[in-house]
């Protein structure tokens, strides 16, 4: 495999294994959660360097993500205690292991190959540097593998509890008078993100590993009003903004990562404005009728709500099909 | 308490205490709900009706106190017993179809793992049918009407199959036809043993539907069959602190 093709294969599946858990995240409202992790694993990972030695080790990637799980249990415990409100738990708890993080991080121990834009941003190209290769053939960049196998765990485990995560998530009170446990649950899913987040960090840094996670899922969101529907236009949004993120770094000599994010943030922002505009044109169409206080059923449920639950109300009306 | 001689409670609480952090609001709850009727709570607002719900179903930690339906705890009969709350406290921006969440009341039966089959979906659709859903089946949650949205998590507690069921204000603010199908759906699961359990205020609904009634604030204020209980002095005892008197003319 060729280095170039492998940096675009790593940038794909680094995609991909951020963006499907991201849609659980995202309904969750859990956005602030991931932003949390990804800046709490930073200690972990920076510990795990200097015992393990290389970024793609297994006992790194676990480490971290249990740094990443402590300020889960973290923020929870102070949210349990009544004595602070919303985010400002996890605000507490994050700048915490990430301060501790940075500072390991500029400490430059001899074997730590990190500095601090590494952190934020992450370097694919360099992720992708270290190429597998078997009886002198290249099999692509090592990190590929890892990414591959976060890829595979985080579908494994979507499809094993789909149902599971699916009605915890909508209707968590349901979930646990039918008897799911729902918290156990919870914490299983946020350290396959904790492990997801420590091992797109490399390739992403926490900044953008954010963004690759909740990005692709918000867009799909927008466009589909079943959850299978939009599982499967998360990956199809992932993948684009990937490879074209890829050819646009590749074209310009920028950073990959970062060009991945700008081309999902456009997309992103394509299918909004586009939706937005339908909206405005199809109540446009309705006053031209004399039709002004007709219901619309704008596409983007954000708009839904935005034009008020009257249109909800009155959902029955013919006009609102178009939607559909 | 009283309930029909010979009869088991479906649902017994003894000495039930719920506090919401510090602020105790139900203190000492005796409660019993006899099979196969449907009983009506009457209290004001702030009584403590939907705490009491919630805490009879283990979603509130009780302070003190005990709970059994069909003499044992909630964790061995959960499959038996429905809910449909007072506000669900869902995202109505979740992308998921109505038929979908309906479907989800199939779940708890299946457990972890298994999905829903041939048999799930077909319940599915029955209780669409009874709930006069089935035209709005493929139809995103949130783009219900507040009663139609009501429907749907009635007909998710239906496909549960329970023999009890406990529903909060399932006619507030819902439109007539909901309305009349919600009522209907209950008067049909009367007629085949169920029992429910609804918190509800309009007296002449409680009169007609109902043969069962607790009158609640902060605690049991009376409970028993509707004829002797739901009388012009115990709703009076009931509302005791609030301006009664116009909502006791609708009674009389
Ligand atoms: N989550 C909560 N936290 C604190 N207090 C609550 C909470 N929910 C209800 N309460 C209080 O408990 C009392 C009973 O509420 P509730 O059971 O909802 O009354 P009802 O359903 O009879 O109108 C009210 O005074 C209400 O303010
Ligand atoms: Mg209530």
């Amino acid at each position: 495999m060729s280095f170039v093709v492998g940096v675009a294969a790593l940038a794909l599946v680094t995609a991909l294994a951020c963006a499907l858990p991201g849609v659980f995240l995202l309904l969750r409202r859990d956005a602030m959660t991931v932003e949390a992790v990804s800046h709490a694993v930073l200690p972990g990972i920076v510990v795990g360097l200097i015992v393990a030695g290389s970024l793609d080790s297994p006992i790194l990637i676990l480490a971290a993500a249990l740094t990443g799980l402590l300020v889960v249990l973290g923020a929870e415990y102070l949210q349990g205690t009544g004595l602070l409100e919303g985010d400002a738990p996890l605000g507490l708890v994050f700048p915490a292991l990430f301060s501790i993080g940075i500072i390991l991080v500029s400490q430059r121990f001899s074997n730590v190959h990190l500095d601090e834009h590494v952190v934020l941003v992450g370097d694919l190209n360099l992720a992708a540097f270290i190429h597998l290769e078997v009886a002198g053939v290249s099999l692509g960049p090592r990190y590929l593998y890892v990414m591959l196998a976060v890829l595979l765990l985080n579908v494994g485990f979507i499809a094993r509890f789909y149902k599971e995560l699916k009605i915890t998530t909508f209707d968590p009170t349901l979930a646990e008078l039918l008897g799911f446990r729902v918290r156990r649950l919870h914490y299983a899913f946020m350290f396959l993100v904790s492990v997801t987040i420590t091992a797109a960090f490399y390739a992403a840094g926490s900044i953008l590993t954010v963004a690759l996670m909740i990005v692709p899922a918000a867009t799909a969101h927008l466009v589909t009003k079943r959850l299978s529907h939009m599982l499967a236009w998360t990956v199809v949004i992932a993948a684009v903004g990937a490879l074209a993120g890829f050819g646009v770094a590749y074209a310009l000599d920028a950073a990959t990562s970062g060009a991945m994010a700008l081309m999902l943030g456009l997309v992103f922002s394509a299918v909004f404005g586009f939706q937005r505009a339908q909206a405005l044109w199809q109540t446009r169409g309705r006053r031209r009728e004399g039709r002004a206080d007709a219901p619309v059923i704008a596409p983007a449920h954000d708009v839904a709500r935005e034009v008020g639950t009257a249109n909800a109300v009155n959902a029955t009306e013919p006009a609102s099909h178009a939607a559909r | 308490m009283i309930t029909p001689i010979g009869c088991e409670a479906v649902c017994e609480a003894r000495c039930l205490s719920v506090s919401y952090r510090d602020a105790l609001v139900l203190h000492e709850v005796d409660f019993s709900v006899p099979p196969g009727v449907i009983m009506a709570i009457v209290g004001p607002n702030g009584a403590g009706k939907s705490t009491l719900l919630k805490a009879l179903l283990g979603l509130l930690p009780p302070v003190a106190g005990q709970v059994e339906f069909f003499g044992r705890p909630f964790r061995e009969v959960r499959q038996r017993i429905g809910y449909v709350p007072q506000h669900a406290s869902v995202d109505w921006d979740f992308p998921t179809t109505v038929y979908d969440v309906v479907l989800m009341g199939t779940y708890g039966a299946l457990g972890w793992f298994r999905r829903p089959g041939r048999e799930q979906r077909a319940a599915s659709w029955e209780a669409l049918e009874r709930t006069g859903l089935t035209h709005l089946a493929d139809r995103q949650i949130g783009e219900l009407s507040g009663g139609e949205r009501q429907r749907a998590f009635l007909a998710r507690a239906l496909v549960q199959d329970a023999d009890l069921y406990f529903l909060d204000e399932p006619l507030q603010g819902v439109d007539a036809l909901s309305k009349h199908a919600i009522l209907a759906v209950m008067r049909d699961l009367r007629q085949s043993g169920k029992t429910l359990v609804m918190v509800h205020h309009d007296p002449s609904t409680v009169r007609q539907l109902c043969d069962w009634v607790a009158l609640l604030n902060r605690g049991i204020v009376a409970s028993g069959p509707v004829e002797h209980t739901f009388s012009e002095e115990n709703v009076r005892r009931t509302y005791a602190h609030m301006p009664t008197a116009e909502w006791f003319g609708q009674v009389a």
